[in-house]
């Protein structure tokens, strides 16, 4: 029986092909069309979507370009020579001086020591002795700090 | 059978009148065929200019792009003037539902009462309203989060001024429609405005830009930044000192100009009564005076502190020499008229310096008619009187003197202009001229923009030498003559324009003011003019208080204002002082 089978498979014409109807030609131009159409919608809708997204995006760019700029505003604001007075007088009670005073440059050489100022001991001297040679070796110069 | 169901055939005559009616059919369908096609023809091609333009219009809608106006700045880069975008909440007043529930809830947002946001709200019966303008990005959040319907946001920009007022008839204003009105605003409008885009962009019903639609893009050109030669501090000093000295001599106005000698750069040019940006009257009527730049758009007689330039004559021209003495017998009978001293004294010989000193009119007036026309309106041209500045702010005043041939002319006005009278000149004017004198003698062209910079405009101002007005050698005897004046004390007490440590070169003037019908004897204009430190000046101040009432000298009202503001500028600039105190 299976051999029957394949011989009559095999010797099956061609011819005997079904032909296609005008109605599955019409049906699959149909299908076609409609997929088409589909595709098209699809992509059209994407590529609104997206435009929408643009938009939107486009608009949140604005606001914070916006947020932005009154930022800098804010800061120019708060750097303004009124308001940073204002802070000074109210907030750390500092005031104009009330009498300007002009002390003497000093002239060539030293600058003389303030009045009130007590030289240093022989014996106080000797004390620093030590720290001063041990600044000297780490490069700096004794007595002198940062 | 057949034949008797077949129908019959048409007899000739009914046949034609079949045909008839076709004809007649058809000669109505091709009649209204050609009718459809000439419309057609008339819509498309005749009338097609209209009819496109119309469907754009229905289609297609442009939209304006506001360019950013450039920003103003202090010599420091401070911004003084900038426009920062906001936005502004508008009603369409039929679709706000409950009107007092939506001013309840606007108002905390907004920052103003229930009453004022119903109020607006109820302005109108129809139709968009606006209930604010300049909400900030956080109130304008949460306006949007309380989904109110009827309301809408629409992006717009404000003038904002960082620095509050300062310098504010400097900058000017700008117009609701976004031009400058005065100062820097109106004189570098076309660098500051720049040119607004445009977008064209097929819309949908809802007037939305169709995302899959086609639009066109012509971008905005911003406007360029300007950077001023105005120093925020000192134009806060001048504009604080400025207040105080105009208030306690219960003045009506006031001007202080403070300038570079070196460059002519304007330091600061400060005014009372000043403009004020956030005043909700701003554009009314009353106010527009103050859109005016005093400084540079009004004249005056300057009085005494004239006489430096009537002496820098003398002096340039060798007549004269510091310790060439005068007689002052307190009153000088010239032509068709008499010129007499402010303060009478007892007649002496005085020197040319004393005749600073003392503000001597006869002494000035003697030198004067020594000189001549000629020589002396010469001088008063090297200063550059008579002319305009040519400072970048608009409506500069020449001012004006009277020359020989002129309609008018006497000779007497000869004598009376050595002294600054019926001579009519500009704060900046003066301030100029003594600015020559500090620098060594040569006339520097005022300016107050120092650069603007933006897409497709850039450009530098530097210092503009206009004339060498009067040699160094003038000017240095000029200079102590000028020092001599602030040193100067007739009853042992320091002048008032004195600054301890420095030695400060100045002059008072104190003149009437003129009116159609002669001067006005009970209004004066009191001014101090001088620079410090004398032998390295650093800066000039002008300083002129009008219609005083406390004093009418200028020794008493404009010298203690120009004390106090060199005495700071000086602690500014960092100016060693000339001596310990």
């Amino acid at each position: 029986m299976a051999s029957s089978a394949r011989a009559y498979a095999l010797g099956r014409p061609a011819v005997a092909r079904a032909r296609p109807t005008p109605g599955l030609l019409a049906a699959m131009g149909l299908a076609i069309l409609a997929i088409t159409g589909l595709i098209y919608i699809s992509q059209t809708s994407s590529v609104a979507n997206t435009g929408y997204d643009i938009a939107a995006l486009q608009a949140q760019r604005e606001q914070w370009i916006r947020r932005n700029d009154q930022l800098r505003l804010e800061i120019a604001k708060a750097q303004s020579l009124a308001h940073v007075e204002r802070e000074a007088k109210t907030r750390l009670n500092m005031g104009p001086p009330a009498r300007i005073v002009y002390a003497p440059p000093p002239s060539a050489g030293r600058i003389p020591p303030p009045a009130d100022f007590d030289a240093p001991t022989l014996g106080e001297r000797l004390a620093s002795l030590p720290s001063a040679v041990a600044g000297l070796l780490r490069g700096r110069a004794g007595g002198v700090g940062d | 059978m057949t034949e008797s169901t077949r129908p019959a055939a048409p007899r000739g005559s009914q046949l034609d009148e079949r045909r008839w009616r076709l004809y007649v059919l058809l000669a109505i369908i091709a009649g209204c065929s050609v009718v459809l096609a000439g419309k057609l023809f008339y819509i498309q091609v005749v009338e097609h200019e209209r009819y496109a333009a119309l469907a754009a219009q229905e289609h297609w809608q442009r939209e304006v792009i506001p360019a950013r106006r450039g920003v103003i700045r202090a010599a420091d880069g401070r911004p003084l003037a900038a426009t920062v975008p906001f936005e502004a909440l508008y009603a369409t007043v039929e679709r706000v539902g409950d009107v007092r529930k939506a001013a309840e809830q606007l108002a905390p947002i907004l920052g103003v009462s229930t009453f004022e946001v119903e109020s607006r709200l109820r302005s109108k019966t129809s139709g968009s309203v606006m209930v604010h303008y300049g909400l900030t990005a956080d109130a304008a959040d949460r306006v949007r989060q309380l989904r109110l319907s009827g309301f809408t946001l629409r992006p717009v920009t404000r003038r904002s001024y960082p620095e509050g007022n300062l310098a504010s008839q400097v900058l000017g204003v700008v117009g609701v429609d976004g031009y400058g009105l005065s100062g820097v605003e109106s004189a570098l409008n076309d660098v500051l405005a720049g040119k607004p885009g445009a977008e064209w962009a097929e819309r949908d019903t809802d007037r939305e830009a169709i995302a899959i639609g086609t639009w066109q893009i012509d971008p905005p050109t911003d406007g360029a930044d300007v950077t001023l030669t105005i120093d925020a501090y000192i134009q806060q000093v001048a504009e604080r000192e400025l207040a105080a000295g105009v208030s306690a001599a219960q003045a009506k106005s006031g001007t202080v100009v403070v300038l570079d000698p070196r460059t002519g750069a304007v330091l600061a040019m400060a005014f009372r009564p000043a403009l004020a940006f956030d005043d909700p009257n701003l554009f009314a009527e009353e106010n527009k005076p103050l859109f005016r730049v005093p400084a540079v758009q009004d004249t005056y007689e300057p009085g005494s502190v004239f006489k430096i330039v009537t002496m820098a004559a003398g002096l340039e021209t060798g007549i004269i020499a510091p310790e060439t003495q005068v007689m002052d017998s307190g009153s000088f009978r010239f032509a068709s008229g008499t010129v007499r001293n402010a303060v009478q004294r007892p007649p002496e010989m005085i020197t040319m310096t004393q005749v600073l000193q003392r503000s001597s009119n006869v002494g000035a007036a003697h030198l004067g008619v020594i000189l001549g026309p000629d020589r002396l309106f010469g001088y008063f041209d090297r200063f550059g009187f008579g002319r305009k500045t040519g400072i970048e702010l608009g409506g500069d005043e020449s001012g004006s003197y009277r020359r020989p041939g002129a309609p008018g002319w006497d000779d007497y006005d000869l004598a009376a202009q050595s002294f600054g009278q019926g001579v009519a000149v500009t704060p900046l004017q003066m301030a100029v001229a003594v600015a020559a004198v500090a620098n060594g003698g040569t006339l520097m062209q005022p300016y107050v923009v120092a650069s603007a910079r933006g897409p497709g405009v850039e450009w530098r101002r530097g210092p503009t030498i206009v004339r060498q007005a009067i040699s160094p050698r003038t000017a240095r005897q000029l200079t102590e003559m000028m020092v001599a004046v602030v040193e100067y004390s007739e009853d042992g007490k320091p002048r008032l324009s004195k600054i301890p440590g420095y030695r400060v070169a100045g002059k008072t003037g104190t003149s009437e003011i003129a009116t159609p019908t002669g001067y006005a004897r009970d209004r004066t204009i009191a001014s101090f003019v001088g620079f410090a430190p004398a032998d390295d000046p650093r800066f000039v101040v002008l300083v002129k208080i009008d219609e005083l009432k406390s004093s009418p000298w200028g020794e008493q009202v404009a010298a203690p204002v120009f004390a106090r503001i060199a005495q700071q500028l000086l602690v500014y600039f960092r100016a060693p002082p000339d001596s310990a105190q």
